[in-house]
């Protein structure tokens, strides 16, 4: 068992309008099609203009979530960065890919090769705060955000860091979508990104984000969440594995399945993928409340970093989003909230937020 | 958290001067290096410049490693399964034994298939069993299948730190208490992506490279994989399987100065080599040996000298690049080195630097360049530097018998 840390700080960038305002998910944003765009914010906001000429699109986003999640926190400089991307930087590394194959590697173009590597984000986000601390970058599909919340977790109970700047970022491509379509991920036809539940079969559709925490071994006197523990688990056997990971995780915490006031799923509208949140919810009590969130970001391989963005900000607000509610439970303060996901039924992540 | 100590019970390699631990003991021992023209990889570069390639076809993998035709493993994963498997084998056998993490890292993942397939996906349904093959994670996964591993896994991609990086992280999931075995390492295939990057970048040398000399202008692409299985205290049994070495020292650090040039005083450098030895609570005087990062590129071989200065002062210990031999081999060359610097511990060997003329003259030291026997090597340093400023370095020891 780790020590839980404290998240001072948190900020989310998606398809909805998640960043830098009060409001918690009251407008739904929709559109036809199979792909959910992130809204983004003016940059020169929160990055040097000079600097942002020089930046792609996801090492933008990735900076504005930094300096706003750093900012709520009230820390200028963490010590350790550490961010968790399925796909890394993939305008650059198609950018780069085209001209290679077009011009028969005859063209040169340091710039999107630079851009693309994996760990752009992390690297640019230390330059920009002259952070000279532990830099990690995971990419390792629906475990990546994963990864990165217990790395947060170790580098705090070792006392290597006592605040990290952490979370889960990736973009998507027309290219990169439309392969991904090709591969028989995305629901053909639908008329409305919202409506994933509710049409029958494969696919579901896709989106991107970015969302970063700030992590302490302390917690800031306005903050009244903790992230308790993560937990991962590949290829279960069956359902009933689900349920005794999910069991054994809350008992490690204290906790059973009747303590979870709200549970967000990742509930996707595949079918290939839907039983196993049916299964769990099934499994938790009625009164329980089950939130679901990929008719809101769509699915990207970190996208459980706005699940935990809605966590949060659920254990701050003490509000359950009626856009987010999928099964209402007891109508108490929220206080234990549980998030599952998995991804393609390989990779199956819990995360635990506390409010107190 | 634990204060476990780290014990390392297995090693496996694969690069262009072998596929297998004993091979590359065998090269490095008769100072053959792997630096050749392309064979396998059609590159319009490959008449032009030296790589050091694996001289196997992907063909003959899916043969040798039982993979049945028609399934889609990508090189990356091919490579890493080879070293993987060596790795755990080395250390005994059953994946179930014990709770055991899959730590692995790759910058390129599934690249060579993606650049020769990326405009056919629209117009080839064949071809598009490759289009979830392409990022870092499925390699791993792969790579999880192959050794029949269901426990935790995941990936690294920190550029040409990632294997050590790997490690590092492994290791802290055994003082965690998480697991107590952890495979951990890199793989990277040789692509077009790379060559054309590094290539871009000015950074790939015409010749075969010659790390920290004075007229170096850069590095050797190569491709392969290095592993090493790391085990906690409570399970690190000397009647079951030797300890190699133990892990005693390992940090990770940002230069935040360039996206892809280390800071020229080699502070970056200095900072890794610092935490390391002071987490192991060595002096620096006691380093026997470092396998440096020593790619050969003019700004690497600087900065990372310029760290050595800074740390040693007037006494910086025997070091080398081994990257002359196997060319740098990006996310698999933190893993690759590991078990370079295992084998110098055990061996009593120090690796020599091949291809050095000209040491570089605003250094008081240079580097070894004969293969040194019978030496009393007790800790070893092994240095990874990355793109993004990313610096590592661990530190391995003998363990007393």
């Amino acid at each position: 068992m780790i020590r839980p840390v404290y998240i001072n700080g948190y900020a989310c960038l998606s398809p909805q309008e998640t960043f830098e305002t009060e409001d918690f998910l009251s407008v739904l944003h929709k559109n036809p099609g199979s792909l959910l765009t992130a809204i983004e914010p003016d940059y020169r906001n929160f990055v040097n203009p000079v600097a942002i000429r020089r930046m792609s699109r996801i090492v933008k986003m990735g900076s504005a979530v930094a300096k706003s999640a750093l900012k709520q926190a009230g820390i200028e400089k963490p010590d350790a960065i550490i961010m968790g991307t399925g796909l890394g930087c993939m305008e650059d590394t198609e950018k780069f890919l085209k001209i290679l194959i077009d011009d028969n590697e005859q063209t040169s173009a340091p710039t999107p090769f630079i851009s693309s590597t994996h760990n752009s984000v992390a690297a640019q986000i230390a330059l920009q705060l002259k952070c000279l601390g532990y830099n990690f970058t995971f990419v390792h599909k629906g475990f990546s955000l994963h990864s990165a919340l217990l790395d947060t977790q170790i580098q705090i109970a070792m006392g290597e860091a006592r605040n990290v700047l952490t979370g889960g970022i990736d973009e998507y491509t027309e290219n990169k979508h439309r392969h991904y379509g090709l591969a028989g991920w995305w629901k053909k036809d639908l008329d409305s990104t919202d409506r994933i539940f509710s049409t029958k079969g494969p696919g579901t559709v896709a989106g991107e984000g970015a969302a970063t925490f700030v992590m302490g071994a302390e917690p800031a006197p306005h903050c009244h969440i903790e992230l308790s523990g993560t937990h991962s688990f590949f290829r279960p056997e069956d359902h009933e594995r689900v349920g005794r990971e999910m069991k054994q995780f809350l008992a490690d915490h204290g906790l059973s399945l009747q303590d979870v006031d709200v549970c967000i799923s990742g509930l996707s509208g595949d079918e290939r993928d839907d039983h196993y949140y049916e299964y769990v919810h099934q499994l938790l009590p009625a009164d329980t409340n089950i939130c679901t969130f990929k008719h809101l970001s769509g699915t990207w391989y970190t996208c459980d970093a706005f699940a935990l963005w809605m966590a949060c900000k659920m254990a701050d607000t003490g509000n359950i989003p009626p856009l987010a509610l999928y099964r209402k439970g007891r109508g108490s303060r929220p206080r234990n909230i549980l998030i599952y996901n998995h991804n393609q039924q390989v990779s199956h992540v819990l995360h635990l937020v506390k409010w107190f | 958290m634990s204060l476990s100590r780290i014990y390392i019970t297995g090693l496996g390699s694969v690069s262009a001067i072998g596929f297998s631990v004993q091979e590359h003991l065998d090269a490095l021992i008769a100072g053959r290096h792997g630096i050749t023209r392309l064979e396998y990889l059609d590159s319009r570069f490959k008449d032009e410049l030296p790589f050091g390639e694996v001289k196997r076809s992907d063909e003959e993998f899916y043969h040798l490693l039982g993979i049945r035709d028609g399934q889609t493993t990508n090189r990356t994963s091919l490579l890493g399964m080879t070293a993987s498997r060596e790795a755990l084998d080395m250390a005994g056998g059953d994946i179930h034994a014990f709770r055991t993490a899959l730590v692995s890292s790759t910058t390129v993942g599934g690249m060579t298939q993606t650049e020769k397939f990326f405009y056919q996906f629209d117009t080839h349904p064949e071809t598009r069993k490759w289009i979830d093959k392409l990022d870092c994670g499925d390699s791993t996964r792969d790579i999880a299948n192959f050794l029949g591993h269901r426990g935790y896994l995941t990936t690294l991609s920190t550029a040409c730190s990632s294997a050590a990086n790997a490690v590092i992280f492994g290791a802290n999931l055994i003082k965690a208490g998480i697991v107590d075995r952890a495979i951990c390492g890199g793989a990277d295939a040789l692509s077009k992506f790379t060559i054309n990057g590094f290539h871009s970048l000015m950074l790939l040398e015409k010749e075969p490279c010659h790390p920290f000399d004075n007229d170096r202008q850069g590095l050797n692409l190569g491709e392969g994989a290095g592993y090493i299985v790391l085990e906690s205290e409570r399970i690190a049994d000397p009647s079951r399987r030797p300890l190699l070495a133990e892990l005693v020292g390992y940090a990770n650090t940002n230069d935040a100065f360039h996206q892809t040039a280390a800071s020229p005083d080699g502070s970056g450098a200095f900072s890794a080599m610092h935490k390391t030895l002071e987490m192991a609570g060595i002096e620096p005087a006691r380093v026997s040996y470092i396998n440096c990062h020593g790619t050969g590129t003019p700004n690497n071989d600087e900065s990372e000298s310029k760290g050595m200065e800074r740390l040693f002062g007037n006494n910086v210990p025997p070091y080398s690049s081994t990257k002359a031999f196997t060319g740098h081999t990006l996310a698999a060359a933190g893993g690759i080195e590991a078990v370079f610097s295992v084998l110098s511990l055990q061996q009593g060997i120090i690796w020599p630097n091949l291809n050095l003329r000209n040491p570089i003259p605003d250094f008081s030291f240079r580097p070894e360049t004969r293969l040194r026997r019978n030496e009393d090597i007790r800790y070893v340093l092994s240095n990874s530097f990355g793109f993004g400023g990313n610096n590592s370095s661990l530190l391995f020891a003998k363990v007393e018998s």
